[in-house]
This record gives C-alpha cells, sequence and structure tokens, in this order.
C-alpha cells in the first residue's frame, strides 16, 4: 500500500517538475526569437528599409512579464519534486556523532517543519486569490458542497492586471496556489514516510 | 519584549537559525521559522508576518532579475550532457600534456573553458570527472593529486562566468550584474593558472604522483583547438552581449540555454530521456535555490525590522578600527563557516549584514567600487568552502566518482589547491585593482 502510494506520488511530482520545466524551455525560444527580431529591426533601420508589411519585425511586447511567468511556473512546479526528492540542503556537520536514531527523529521534524511551511504558505496565498469571506458569508467547504459557484466567482480577487500587457494576474496566482497545494500534499506525504523510517528503526 | 531591544532580538536571530540548521532543519526552512517567529515577537502582531507569506514566494519566483538563476542552471546542464567536456579536455591536453603533470593541468584547463558556460561548480566537478578520472588513473596519477585537482578545478565553474553565486550576491547586494561579471573574468583566469602553477609545484614535490605525456606536433593543437570553438562562441555572445549591453542578462542566458542546446542537438546528445533529466535536475536546483531565496528574504526582512543592519553598520562606522582588519575578519568568517556550511546558504546569511558595513569603509574606492571588489572576495572566498575538509561537496561529488581513492587522500590532494585559493585572495584583497580594472575600462 505505502509502495504504491510512494510511486504514485514519484511519479507525479517528476511528472509537474518536468511540466513546469517546458516554462523555461518556453521562455528560452521567446527571448531568442524577440533577440532576433530586434537584431534584425536594427539592420533594417540601418539600411532605411522599413516597410509597413513588417511592422511586426520588433522585439516581442512584454517579453519580460512572460519570462517572469514561465520562469515562476517552473519553480512552483519544482516545489513537489524538490520535497520529495529531499533535494532542500541540509548542513550534515552532525550527522555522525547524532546516531541513527536521533537522526531519523531530526529527518521527521525537517519535513514536519516544511510541512507547516507548505500549509502556511497555502492558506496565505489563497488571500491573494480570494477575498476573504465576510461576516455572514458562508464558510468555503458549504459553498463548493453546494456547488455555488456564482458566490465562488464573486470572491475571485480578478481586478489586478499585470503592468504592460495588461493580462489578468488571477490565472497566474490560481496556478501558484494549486502547485503550493501539491506541495503541502507531498509535504505530508514526507512526514508520513519519515515517521514510518522511525517506526521502523 | 522580554526586556530585549530590538536589535538584540535580530540579533539572537543567528544563534536561532545555527541552532535549527545544525539540527538538520533544511537551512530554506530554518531562515523562514527564525525569520516568521522573529518578525512576529519584534511586531508584536502577525500582520507582517501574515504579508510576508502571502506576497515573498510569488514576488520572489516572478522576479525578473532572479529568473537569470534557472536560466544558467539549465544552461549547464545542457552543457553537461552536450559532450563539451571531453573536447576540451582534449584541446587542453594536446596544449599541456608533455609536462609533468600535464594531464592533471589540462583538467584545471578544461574546467575553466567548462566554467565559461556553466555556472554550477558542482555540474563543472562532475561532468569533468566523468571525463578525466579515468584517465588520470590510466596515466598513473595519484588519486590525492587527479581527486584535487578536478574538485578545485570544478570551483572555476563559478569563479569563470557567468556564476550563479555572482547572481545571487548582485542582488542582495543590490550590485550591478554586468559589473561584477566583467570583474570576475580575470580573477577567474588567475585562479585557473593558480591550480596549475600548483599542481606543477606538487609533480616537482612528489614526483611519484604525476607523469607525462607526449610532446604534440603543432598542428595537431591547432586541430584540437577548432572541436572547442562552440563554448568559445556561447561565451563570447553570452558576455560579451551583456557587456556590450546589447541584451539584459537574462536575456543572455536564454541565448546561452539555446546555444548549448543547439550543440548538444548537434552530438545527438539531447534525446528526451537527456531532456527530461536536465528539466528535472534543474527544477531540483532551481527550487531548492528559490526556497532559500524566499526564505532568506523573510529572514532579512525580520533583520531589517529589529534594525539589525543599520544599527550594524552604525556601530562599526563609529569605532576607528582599521577597515582591513575588519575586511580580514569577515573573509576569515567565510572561511571558518565553509568548511562546515553550503556557500549560498553562508551568502544568504552574511551578505545583507556585511554589504552595508563595508561600503562604508575607507578603502580609497568608491562605495560602488567597493560593491563589485566585496563581491569579487566574496565570490572566492564562499569559493573556498566547496573543497575545504570535512564538508566540501567538490570533495565528496569527485571522490564518489573515484572508487579506489579514499576520501582521507582527496583531503590530502586538495590541501595545496586550498593553499593557493588562500594566496589569491590575499592578492586580490591587497590590490583591488585587479578586480576592478576591466570596470572601470568599461565604463
Amino acid at each position: 500500500m505505502f509502495d504504491r502510494l510512494d510511486h504514485l506520488v514519484r511519479q507525479s511530482c517528476i511528472a509537474v517538475a518536468v511540466i513546469g520545466g517546458f516554462g523555461l524551455i518556453a521562455t528560452t525560444i521567446l527571448t531568442c526569437i524577440s533577440i532576433l527580431l530586434k537584431l534584425i529591426r536594427r539592420m533594417m533601420a540601418a539600411v532605411d528599409w522599413t516597410p509597413e508589411a513588417l511592422s511586426w519585425v520588433r522585439p516581442i511586447l512584454g517579453e519580460e512579464e512572460l519570462v517572469q511567468y514561465g520562469v515562476a511556473l517552473a519553480l512552483f512546479a519544482a516545489l513537489p519534486y524538490v520535497m520529495y526528492s529531499k533535494g532542500h540542503i541540509t548542513v550534515d556537520l552532525f550527522t555522525s556523532v547524532f546516531g541513527s536514531r536521533f537522526n531519523r527523529v531530526l529527518d521527521l521534524v525537517g519535513d514536519a517543519v516544511l510541512a507547516v511551511l507548505a500549509y502556511l504558505l497555502f492558506t496565505r496565498q489563497w488571500t491573494l486569490l480570494f477575498k476573504p469571506a465576510r461576516g455572514d458569508d458562508a464558510p468555503w467547504a458549504t459553498e463548493i458542497l453546494a456547488g455555488n459557484w456564482a458566490e465562488i466567482a464573486d470572491r475571485l480577487r480578478d481586478n489586478q492586471e499585470s503592468q504592460i500587457l495588461g493580462l489578468k494576474l488571477w490565472p497566474t496566482y490560481l496556478v501558484a496556489e494549486l502547485l503550493t497545494a501539491m506541495f503541502l500534499a507531498v509535504a505530508v506525504f514526507c512526514v508520513l514516510r519519515s515517521a514510518r523510517a522511525l517506526r521502523g528503526s | 519584549m522580554m526586556g530585549f531591544s530590538e536589535f538584540q532580538l535580530g540579533l539572537l536571530g543567528f544563534p536561532a537559525l545555527l541552532i535549527l540548521i545544525f539540527l538538520r532543519v533544511p537551512v530554506a526552512a530554518a531562515l523562514f521559522v527564525v525569520g516568521l517567529v522573529g518578525t512576529y515577537i519584534v511586531e508584536g502582531n502577525a500582520r507582517l508576518m501574515d504579508s510576508q507569506l502571502k506576497t515573498f514566494a510569488y514576488g520572489q519566483f516572478t522576479s525578473y532579475s532572479l529568473s537569470i538563476i534557472p536560466l544558467f542552471l539549465l544552461m549547464s546542464e545542457f552543457a553537461t550532457q552536450g559532450g563539451m567536456s571531453r573536447n576540451l579536455f582534449v584541446a587542453a591536453n594536446a596544449w599541456l600534456g608533455h609536462r609533468k603533470g600535464g594531464l592533471a593541468m589540462a583538467a584545471v584547463g578544461a574546467s575553466a573553458g567548462f566554467g565559461a558556460v556553466c555556472g554550477s561548480s558542482l555540474a563543472t566537478a562532475s561532468s569533468m570527472g566523468k571525463v578525466a578520472l579515468p584517465e588520470l588513473e590510466r596515466a598513473g596519477y595519484s588519486g590525492a593529486l587527479s581527486t584535487g585537482a578536478l574538485a578545485a578545478g570544478g570551483t572555476l565553474g563559478i569563479l569563470i562566468p557567468p556564476s550563479v553565486v555572482l547572481v545571487v550576491y548582485s542582488i542582495l547586494a543590490e550590485q550591478n550584474i554586468e559589473k561584477l561579471f566583467i570583474a570576475a573574468f580575470i580573477p577567474g583566469l588567475i585562479a585557473m593558472l593558480g591550480y596549475m602553477i600548483t599542481i606543477a609545484i606538487y609533480a616537482r614535490v612528489a614526483p611519484d604522483s604525476a607523469t607525462e605525456g607526449p610532446r604534440v606536433p603543432y598542428a595537431e593543437r591547432f586541430r584540437a583547438l577548432r572541436s572547442v570553438w562552440p563554448v568559445l562562441l556561447i561565451f563570447t555572445v553570452v558576455i560579451g552581449g551583456i557587456y556590450t549591453g546589447a541584451f539584459s542578462p537574462t536575456a543572455a542566458a536564454a541565448v546561452g540555454v539555446m546555444g548549448t542546446a543547439i550543440i548538444a542537438l548537434a552530438n545527438r546528445a539531447l534525446n528526451w530521456p537527456a531532456l527530461r533529466d536536465s528539466l528535472l535536475a534543474t527544477g531540483r536546483t532551481s527550487g531548492m535555490i528559490f526556497f532559500i531565496v524566499v526564505g532568506a528574504s523573510v529572514f532579512n526582512s525580520f533583520l531589517s525590522s529589529a534594525q539589525v543592519p543599520q544599527t550594524m553598520a552604525e556601530i562599526f562606522r563609529s569605532t576607528d578600527m582599521n577597515p582591513w582588519l575588519i575586511l580580514t575578519g569577515m573573509l576569515l568568517l567565510y572561511l571558518i563557516l565553509g568548511t562546515v556550511m553550503d556557500s549560498l546558504a553562508m551568502i544568504f546569511l552574511t551578505v545583507p549584514i556585511f554589504v552595508p558595513i563595508v561600503t562604508q569603509l575607507d578603502f580609497g574606492l568608491t562605495p560602488e567600487e567597493v560593491g563589485i571588489w566585496f563581491g569579487i572576495l566574496v565570490l572566492m572566498a564562499a569559493e573556498v568552502g566547496l573543497i575545504t575538509p570535512p564538508v566540501g561537496l567538490n570533495l565528496f561529488v569527485i571522490n564518489a566518482m573515484s572508487k579506489n581513492v579514499a576520501i582521507g587522500q582527496t583531503y590530502k590532494g586538495i590541501l595545496p589547491f586550498v593553499a593557493s585559493d588562500i594566496v589569491r585572495i590575499i592578492g586580490l584583497a591587497a590590490f583591488p585593482a585587479i578586480s576592478l580594472w576591466l570596470v572601470r575600462l568599461m565604463s
């Protein structure tokens, strides 16, 4: 049972991190195209040949914003995998002094701290996405169970836009929040994993 | 609060942090916890703490200036996959192999070349190690010298621009990344030469530990150089582009990713499994770094709300301690901390405190020049931490790759290179012009 869960968590973390990694590839391609267009435009300007039909030949508008979102996607998508694969660096100076049982306790503590942080990030980032429920509003769970989407959409903070392209920001918050939720789930799994290792010792 | 001033509370953050870190709490998590708890105590309510949790992760992950880090890491991965390390090693060996210890010098030279397209020390050490370690063993080099030379050579990955550590410094210290890259260039070359000289001396003192190869005719040497032009081209475009302002550092990193990807594709080395592994490894390292970035920004926000950097700078300004003494103390601290701590974690902890202090001291330079020169010194001093026993990541990586060499041998073999590092740091500290010459030329 645990092994199957472990396999599932591992595969999903890898899949999500690799898919997010394509954010970096997209960023790279976009930036290179933008630079090429800029160079061609400069050359065209240098020979004083700037026909109307080629007016699209210039650096991509808002390139920097798109780069930011591409990179952020890769980073949020990497968080579950970093958690699963014990990628967060620790200082192992005293590992050999502590003895194996105490080290396993410390592993559990480390994972638990990360899980608490993931929970705090998840619940606080939520308020980037949604306005807090007002005094007489029904709690979230009730609204979702009742399928009251109109009320949920009403609470969505959909007024923020990016500076250059004027893109709505809430979809980026939503993706970030979903990936943070996955980070939290994986962190809880890792606490379980460390607890099992401790009990087994 | 509890009879402590805010400044004292801020200072207490450091021992709290160290205790957590030594109890093997991940560095990022320790920074987060101390930062959040500290902020809560100093502010007396949870409002600032909540807003840190709400906006810092999203804010740092979408920061344009930080986006250069994952791109440089992906570039390093593609360079590693692309088979460039072998060509570099063969070329360097054609030029240096006939000297006593020449094959080890070639490994150092090739590491420097690899460092020009790779911003990470571990990636340089592991990809050069894969190519050079078996050759060194076959040629009869001692385990101590070959693992020592490769672990030291790996640090050229961050000493020679592009460099992830310098990017982190530039952001923490609010310094110009273009100028830092330019400033690191000559010190990086000095580091390479220093390691080669170290090998020459080593081979003379312990003649049994090294051998010499046949002399290669010049026609063949130039032919070997031809296979490394892509590396030179990518380096020139990336650093040249940043230098001339043709594109932003982040755009330059994207160009570097594209360049290394094209070479890896041309060498038929970039198939789906290689691409997947590259993306996964990049995600793992950048996720780790960025979680530290967020944790460190929470911690630093706590320190600022406790007025620590300002008060410290004030204290050091009002003493008449010799500035050079203060600088020496800071560099020594890096060397000592580096024996047990990760270099990036060390930089995140110290730079926000140290930079406001040093830029106010009188070294006969402008504050901006001090910021850049100090960045090069921090880079050099933190890098030593990668190769000092007992905890030096490069040592572990290289030692794990050479099965016949005990870790004690590697510890012994690295010491001459550490000595070379220390001599170089003293030189760069005593003569700021070495780091600043190209920067002054540029402006």
